[in-house]
């Protein structure tokens, strides 16, 4: 191996992606992949999960898909149970699920709150508790990489609950960073930028999509493989051994022009 | 993965001889980078040319003080006539002087703010115009600091310098977007080096430093080398105008 494979190398460690039968999460996955990680691939629909796990069985690394409600406690603590057993203890938690609406604010129903903040944000309260608890408990360095949005503060219009949840995923992403700090468990999250995907698709209307382009100094979407460096960086206990609670963006420039 | 991520590329790092400078030096020159090294030292420059030279790459180690600013561009020209175009510019030569700010000294504010700010602007300068009238892509990491965050007493010039230094590297990010060069900051913690050394002896400073970083240690110059070596790859291509804290956590808590 030389220097830089050594630096980022993933190889024998153990990658658990939640949500990861998704368009950005399933490019994560490969990324990992490629640097050598096994790969649990988690998500509500199988059919997305099975085919993101195939992509990444490709690579010559294990793959194991699992249909999981992330909202619920009980299929991600049967789920822990299973990867372990099956591709040893997580190393590498990537917590993506996201959904999103651009209800008005004011006929935004209950219902609709209680969902989003359920899946983007409750979601990863769980998964930290128990693919984090058990880091923390087999006395392993681990490394969990949040995914929030540039919307997560201040926010874009339109979409509130969203942002809500996001600016959550933050404060839990520092939290955490600081409570497990000395355990060796590192905490940091990626905020993507403007990247098309399913979740924002019926959004990005052409009078959106100038307006963002205004404050994107690099005057283009980002693409999924964009995100994937920042993944195996953080994901890398030496190439980021002393990062944690750091909130990366990968955003064109979003945030350097935009308050 | 690419097997050397800076194959075939030129970096210029100032502060090279000694400290965080010289571990991104080292760090890129085995990532299979050339490297230009800047500071007023030779002799520190020279032993990291001879580490250089040992994995094969080439170094030139170039002595400079920072703080001419007008002799800047010339200095620019006259290297990149030797070496050939720079692709990938860091600026990590800095100074701190510790004084009370009523009586901070006004050439010490001086010397602070045109080392740590306005060399790194001219040389951003010339880097730029190379590569737009080349019409070349290009990569410029700043190194700011935590300072640049929260303010602390005493370090007044400092504490100015870097988080200028910061809104710098956002401006020219907006600016250069259209270039294809990036401009981002790393912002270390508390690292232990020649520039940190009294504060890591000294029992109280460092008590506070462990008090307040979550990783209780002091960071270590190679902890810094995989954030420089991302931010200069192509992996970080749609990464512009951000800083990226490698502070074992000290900001994500109050
Ligand atoms: N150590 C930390 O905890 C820490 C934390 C946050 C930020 N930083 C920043 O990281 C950078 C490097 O710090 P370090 O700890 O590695 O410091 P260091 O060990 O003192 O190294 C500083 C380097 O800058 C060079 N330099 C200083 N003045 C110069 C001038 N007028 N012209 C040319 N070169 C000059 C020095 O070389 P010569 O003296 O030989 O010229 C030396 O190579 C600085 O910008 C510092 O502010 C450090």
């Amino acid at each position: 191996m030389n220097y830089i494979e050594e630096l980022f190398s993933l190889k024998g460690k153990t990658a658990s992606v939640i949500g990861g039968g998704g368009v950005l999460a399933g490019e994560m996955a490969l990324g990992l992949a490629q640097a050598g990680a096994n790969i649990a691939i988690l998500d509500l629909n199988p059919d997305n999960a099975n085919k993101n796990a195939d992509l990444v069985r490709r690579q010559g690394v294990k793959a194991l898909a699992l249909q999981v409600d992330a909202t619920s406690k009980d299929d991600l603590t049967k789920a822990e149970a299973r990867i372990s057993a099956e591709l040893g203890a997580v190393d590498i938690l990537i917590n993506a699920p996201g959904i999103n609406s651009s209800t008005p604010f004011l006929e935004i129903p209950e219902q609709e709150w209680d969902k989003i903040l359920n899946v983007n944000l409750k979601s990863m309260f769980l998964a930290c508790q128990i693919f984090g608890g058990k880091m923390i408990q087999n006395n392993n360095k681990g490394s969990i990489i949040n995914v929030s949005s540039a919307s997560s503060g201040p926010p874009l219009s339109k979409v509130f609950t969203y942002s809500v949840s996001k600016a959550g995923v933050n404060n839990l992403t520092q939290f955490l960073a600081r409570e497990w700090a000395e355990q060796g468990v590192r905490v940091n999250a990626i905020a993507p930028g403007f990247f098309p995907a399913e979740q924002n698709r019926k959004i990005l209307t052409p009078e959106r999509t100038a307006s963002i382009m205004k404050h994107t100094p690099m005057n283009r979407f980002g693409e999924a493989q964009e995100l994937i460096g920042a993944v195996i960086w953080l994901a890398s206990e030496k190439a980021s051994s002393f990062v944690t609670g750091s909130i990366v963006r990968v955003d064109g420039g979003f945030t350097a022009m935009t308050i | 993965m690419q097997n050397q991520l800076l194959e075939n590329k030129t970096a210029l790092i100032t502060g090279a001889g000694r400290g965080i400078g010289k571990a991104i030096a080292l760090a890129f020159a085995q990532a299979g980078a050339d490297v230009i090294l800047v500071s007023r030292t030779a002799t520190e420059l020279q032993k990291v040319a001879d580490e250089i030279a040992g994995f094969g790459r080439q170094a030139w180690p170039r002595t400079f003080d920072l703080s001419q600013l007008d002799d800047i561009a010339g200095f620019y020209a006259q290297i990149t006539a030797q070496t050939g175009p720079v692709d990938i510019l860091v600026n990590v030569a800095g100074v701190i002087h510790r004084a009370a700010s009523l009586d901070f000294p006004a050439d010490k504010w001086q010397q602070a703010l045109n080392v740590n700010l306005s060399a790194p602007f001219r040389l951003c300068q010339c880097f730029a115009r190379d590569r737009v009238a080349a019409q070349k892509p290009g990569k410029i990491i700043n190194i700011t600091s935590l300072l640049a965050e929260a303010g602390r007493a005493s370090i007044p010039a400092y504490a100015a310098s870097k988080s200028g230094l910061k809104i710098l590297t956002q401006t020219l990010a907006v600016e250069w977007a259209q270039y294809h060069i990036n401009v981002n900051a790393i912002g270390p913690g508390y690292i232990e080096t020649e520039l940190t050394e009294p504060l890591v002896n000294n029992e109280p400073f460092t008590s506070w430093v462990l008090s307040k970083t979550p990783m209780q240690r002091w960071g270590t110059p190679g902890d810094l080398t995989g954030a420089a070596l991302f931010l200069a790859s192509a992996q970080a291509d749609f990464i512009t105008g951000q800083t990226i804290y490698v502070d074992g956590g000290w900001l994500a808590q109050i």
